[in-house]
């Protein structure tokens, strides 16, 4: 298994850990009659598969290309899939915005909720990225 | 209040971090920060709380220099379940209901933040966005093409389309360039 292979591996363990807890937390709220929360919690499950998904289109994209060495491989998918976090939650961004200057609460937790997953995930891909 | 309000209230009763928040309010006025460090939830969730126990008017608030401080709706809470559900409002005809009902789907769908995303091709959806933007237009008040303009501006770019269809569908008439709203 080369280096990029064994990110993915870590990384993809990672957020299924991160959303099974999540999962988790939506039965406990749930059984608890906390709908609203569960409901966030959901959104917050739905982000996660987002970004798994993203995993093998990112790797998909750089490795169908001529073939390259295991370095540049890695490189290439750490940059291809680092430019999700910007382009998937460019829209989320404005309407968080856009909420916050018309108050509306609503929009603005879930717009919110689905942001800090998007930054809990980046940091993860990024220490993984740094091995650390 | 009507069937659809007290349905509102009770769903949002229904929800045990809603009621701990009314637990708290009960006992005095407090801000989002104080409120979900002693729920131990984080200050957006609490004030996404607020908001629905504000919207279904359980919960009041007022400015007080840098906080917002939040208070039970003393009124409204002292009212009976028997109340609630004998009230005279629920008399209100089903099919009254169900339109107010569209009328307030088509609007949330089609306006954000007071902006029309687009025209609706559908009539009966259009004449509800129409009807919408024409409250901003005084009865009986004399306008200007430009003063119409300007004030459709506000919700969308397209004004001379919304203008004109204010014309087609009785909404405006417009005599010698001067527009008026019609009794809607």
């Amino acid at each position: 298994m080369d280096k990029t292979e064994q990110i993915i591996k870590i990384y993809r363990n990672n957020i299924e850990k991160r959303k099974k807890a999540c999962l988790d937390k939506i039965n406990e709220l749930i059984l608890d009659n906390r709908i609203d929360e569960a409901n966030l919690e959901k959104v917050k499950a739905n982000i996660y598969d987002v970004f798994n998904t993203m995993i093998n289109a990112s790797y998909k994209k750089v490795s169908s290309k001529n073939s390259m060495d295991e370095n540049s491989l890695y490189e290439k998918f750490n940059t291809e899939y680092l430019k999700t976090f910007e382009r998937i939650p460019s829209s989320w961004r404005e309407r968080l915005e856009n909420a916050k200057k018309y108050n509306d609460i609503d929009t603005e937790v879930v717009e919110k909720t689905k942001l800090e997953v998007v930054d809990e995930l980046r940091i993860n891909f990024l220490e993984l990225m740094e091995g650390k | 209040m009507t069937e659809s309000d007290a349905i509102k209230l009770f769903k949002c009763l229904a929800d045990k971090s809603r009621l701990m928040i009314l637990k708290n309010l009960i006992k005095e006025p407090i801000y989002v920060e104080l409120l979900a460090e002693k729920l131990n939830l984080s200050a957006s969730t609490v004030s996404f709380h607020l908001k629905k126990l504000e919207d279904a008017g359980i919960v009041n608030s007022k400015k007080e220099q840098y906080y917002t401080i939040y208070s039970v709706n003393k009124e409204m809470l002292s009212y009976s379940v028997l109340d609630i559900i004998n009230e005279k409002d629920f008399d209100i005809s089903i099919q009254d209901q169900r339109e107010a009902e569209y009328r307030k789907k088509v609007i949330d769908n089609f306006f954000e933040y007071g902006k029309l995303k687009q025209i609706p091709v559908q009539r009966k959806k259009r004449l509800i966005v129409l009807e919408e933007i024409a409250k901003s237009f005084e009865v009986n008040k004399k306008y200007t093409e430009k003063e119409v303009n300007i004030i459709i501006a506000d919700y969308n770019d397209d004004f001379c389309t919304i203008r004109r269809e204010f014309i087609a569908e009785n909404i405006m008439k417009r005599e010698n360039g001067i527009y008026e709203r019609m009794e809607i």
